[in-house]
């Protein structure tokens, strides 16, 4: 993005505020403090990109992604890399895949509802509307009619729909469930967005996960961003942050960054610790603050992401046009199951080297059985899940004593799946299969997934049991707040991006009106 | 594809050219005022390669050498560099051919410095232009040199197909997007060091390589790539904690299944089964079997993406997702979604019938 004319703060000045991290979590934040006047900078660990510049080649498309390597532990290891966090200003929304579907009511009500998990200590009223700010300002696209909420309304008519959308949409009005074009942070007109300029209409060409080269997509550096730098914040890219410095009573006082080799501290007021679901929690367990309770890193979740596949007859070729353009919440809450929470279908389009990998990760083929499946690529079409997971004990992030090439010690993240994500995962296999067949696929494969990181610095009422408090402050560091998806208490089944921006500006109304 | 300066005489490449044309469809592009064996006087560096591209670009060539006297060194790097960085609109650069003068003057102004991907270049001494005498068995025997390097080298890899090549030429690609796919495209060395692994350990690697992405006719050295990927330290973001890092685990699974290499496919696909089951601890291996069965995933995937992300192989499933930005402001996305329907843009391509196909 453009920051040539961005105010610059001298490092001796104390901020009212620096944000680490510019993603869904962070922009938000940066845009709403600096709108109010004051002064803020942000640091985020990538580099700034200009989004004409991205390439749809998969390989060297990794530029945006968190590639300094993680270790993956436990029965059921995530992987990380191009699956998950993301690096550049703008964070992750420079490769997410701009699904936008709202967590519903009883999805942070869990505990309540079904004895497991954890409730939000958050109003879902309240949540909604910081929802509706935020589809506002980023655009969403959307049915006409929504089935699951009949008052929801989108600025932006849907994505056009591709063969995997149409096949998805067969499926499911053959065994009677719902489907209908999914909500999407994708324009489908030109928009002149306030403060970065045109942003033009999707032009179907399926990279989203690459980088959105038109602005279409809503990514945090053609929204959030330009406003927040056209009210004066600042955004240092390439600037990893490893420490911080704080005063006798334990309140930060300045945060510690390497750029170009050298380290620098910015002095401050706030911090908004906005790094993600991996980096937000390494980077509090590497300083050891705020983790008094012992919670930090615990709690990690991640998303069932299980497909579906099907094999048709004619080329299906569903790496043209946004890629999941269809939704269905029908399984949000199914009936006479004895798990608890569900799981969001989603059609399905993947770029070559994505299926390929989840055909080797997700299958285990290799050899003549591999070059088949990859054979078959044009002629595959599928569904997703984004699916409930609880908390587990096992299931945590730590630090190893292996050092990164800024000498942080990497993240280990271990995860097993339990009873309960194998109980949704055999369902949703079973439904995501009874839709593809029904649809004509000849065949079907079941590709293995999870996706998204979530949880390692829980939000709750508990100083015992949780990190930081409702509003988002540090139970421990009285000016230090977390903000992105390693605060949710539970995962939710809505893919998590438009809940992180809400949460973003929820925590910086709770902490204006402080 | 011969350049040659426009006006002058020159025997030797006519006569190569002859030989030459028995074998491989030529394209002698005049280059009009460069430094010729006769001396004539410079154009500007980039008018010239300007000039050639354009001519490469109009026949729409999809595997083409660069042949030319020493002379025009400069022209052809330029014409290389530009090729592999994008901005040129053609496709299927190959390798380069210098046809050096004989001593004792031997030109020095060369072949553009290896590129960070190498560009298979051979030099090979040619008759001086003015010979009005070029001896036919010389020249047979200089004609027989450069298609053995094509053959042996800079055609080793696999051949995109002239109508995805046409589209990765074209306006809808980006000039970023066809300069990787053009740095991809170049064979890989036959006699390529390894920077990470051990000779014997990217021996072994070759034959897991061809077992797990078997390849027929021309192929990729993925091996090679691999070790090369491992040496500039790139991985794919997160490995196994159970597993120490990439490339000392690639070293210790390629020590403990040494003597692939030398076993029957079947024996290798036996033992390969093992491995991935997590069932294979030969001894003295310093990995678990359960370690082995855990990195072979991760190679199969290393490998995979590194097989699949060739342009060939792209071609080989139909993908053109690649033709969809241009560098205008305003891109070319698609338009036509459907099961079953193509855009007239889109390349000519039959699709495998695959036993999936057919189940």
């Amino acid at each position: 993005m453009n920051l040539t004319a961005m105010r610059i703060h001298s490092s001796e000045t104390v901020v009212d505020a620096v944000v680490i991290g510019t993603g869904a979590g962070g922009a938000p934040i940066i845009a709403a403090l600096a709108a109010r006047g004051l002064s803020v900078v942000a640091l985020e660990a990538g580099p700034n990109f200009e989004p004409n510049g991205y390439t749809t080649d998969e390989t060297e498309a990794v530029e945006i992604n968190w590639m300094s390597e993680r270790l993956s532990g436990g029965e059921d290891p995530t992987a990380f890399g191009q699956n998950n966090s993301g690096r550049g200003v703008g964070g992750s929304t420079l490769h997410w895949g701009a699904f936008a579907p709202r967590p519903t009511r009883a999805d942070i009500r869990l505990r309540s509802d079904s004895g497991v998990g954890e409730d939000w200590p958050v109003d879902f009223d309240e949540l909604t509307s910081y929802l509706q700010k935020v589809e506002r300002v980023i655009g969403v696209s959307g049915p006409a009619d929504y089935p699951w909420d009949p008052s929801r309304r989108y600025a932006y008519p849907a994505t056009a729909r591709n063969a995997s959308s149409d096949m998805m949409v067969r499926g499911c009005e053959a065994i009677g469930i719902r489907a209908t074009d999914a909500p999407a942070a994708v324009l489908t007109r030109d928009h002149d967005q306030d403060r970065y300029g045109l942003r033009q209409a999707c032009i179907s060409c399926g990279a989203c996960h690459q980088g959105c080269r038109t602005a279409s997509k809503a990514s945090m550096d053609t929204t959030y961003l330009p406003a927040a730098v056209s009210s004066g914040a600042e955004i240092r890219a390439e600037a990893m942050v490893h420490g911080f410095e704080r005063d006798a009573v334990g309140r930060i006082t300045a945060v510690v960054y390497r750029q170009n080799g050298r380290d620098h501290r910015q002095r401050c007021a706030n911090v908004f610790l906005c790094a993600g679901g991996v980096e937000s929690a390494r980077l509090l367990l590497h300083t050891g603050v705020g983790n008094s309770s012992g919670q930090v890193g615990r709690n990690f979740m991640v998303h069932g992401a299980t497909q579906v596949w099907g094999r048709f007859d004619t080329e299906m070729r569903g790496y043209r046009g946004y890629p999941s353009s269809i939704i269905s919440e029908d399984m949000v809450r199914p009936a006479g199951v004895d798990f608890a929470g569900g799981y969001l279908m989603q059609s399905l389009g993947v770029m070559p080297l994505t299926f390929a990998t989840s055909l080797v990760r997700g299958a285990g083929l290799w050899g003549r059985e591999l070059l088949e499946a990859i054979d078959d690529y044009p002629f595959m079409a599928g569904v997703g899940i984004n699916a409930e997971c609880l908390p587990a004990d096992g299931n945590r992030l730590e630090l190893t004593g292996e050092l990164d090439e800024h000498g942080i010690p990497k993240a280990r993240i271990s995860f097993s799946a339990g009873a309960n994500e194998t109980a949704i995962d055999e369902h949703a296999i079973a439904t995501m299969t009874a839709i593809v067949e029904a649809a004509g696929a000849r065949s079907t494969r079941v590709l293995a997934r999870t996706a998204h990181t979530v949880g390692t610095c829980r939000m709750g009422t508990d100083p015992d049991r949780s990190v930081v408090d409702p509003d988002g402050r540090s139970h421990d560091v009285p000016n230090l707040f977390v903000s992105d998806n390693s605060v949710f208490p539970s995962s939710l089944i809505a893919n998590p991006a438009i809940t992180i921006m809400a949460m973003g500006l929820r925590t910086a109304d709770r902490f204006l009106a402080a | 594809m011969f350049l040659r300066a426009t006006g002058a005489t020159d025997r030797a490449i006519d006569g190569l050219v002859d030989e030459l044309s028995a074998g491989f469809g030529i394209l002698s592009i005049d280059v009009p005022g460069v430094v010729g064996a006769d001396g004539s006087a410079p154009a500007a560096v980039d008018e010239a390669a300007d000039h050639v591209l354009r001519g490469i670009s109009e026949q729409a060539l999809s595997r083409w050498l660069i042949c030319a006297r020493s002379g025009y060194g400069e022209i052809v790097s330029a014409v290389v560099t530009r090729v592999l960085d994008g901005t040129a609109s053609v496709f299927g650069l190959a390798g380069a051919v210098e046809l050096a003068s004989p001593s004792p003057v031997r030109e020095t102004a060369g072949l553009p410095e290896r590129h960070e991907t190498a560009v298979p270049r051979a030099s090979f001494e040619a008759p001086g232009a003015p010979a009005n005498l070029v001896p036919r068995g010389g020249v047979a025997a200089l004609a027989a040199l450069i298609a053995a390097f094509a053959e042996g080298a800079a055609f080793a890899g696999p051949e995109v197909p002239a109508d995805f090549a046409r589209v990765i030429a074209s306006p809808r690609t980006s000039s970023r997007t066809r300069g990787i796919l053009a740095r991809r495209l170049l064979a890989d060395d036959a006699s390529y060091r390894p920077t990470c692994l051990t000779p014997d350990q990217l021996v072994t690697l070759r034959a897991v390589a061809d077992r797990v992405v078997p390849q027929e006719g021309r192929a990729i050295d993925l091996a090679a790539r691999l070790d090369a990927q491992l040496a500039r330290g790139e991985g794919d973001g997160w490995r196994s904690a159970e597993l120490p890092t990439d490339p000392e685990a690639y070293s210790l699974a390629l020590t403990a299944l040494g003597g692939l290499q030398d076993q029957t496919p079947a024996d290798q696909d036996a033992r390969l089964q093992a491995v991935a089951a997590s069932e294979y601890s030969p001894p003295g291996a310093e990995l678990t079997a359960a370690q082995l069965g855990t990195w072979f995933e991760d190679a199969c995937a290393d490998l995979t993406r590194l097989w699949l992300a060739h342009p060939a192989s792209l071609a080989r499933v139909g993908f053109d997702g690649f033709a969809t930005g241009g560098d205008a402001p305003r891109k070319l996305g698609f338009r036509v979604l459907s099961a079953g329907e193509r855009e007239s843009w889109e390349p000519r391509f039959d699709l495998l019938d695959t036993p999936g196909g057919r189940a």
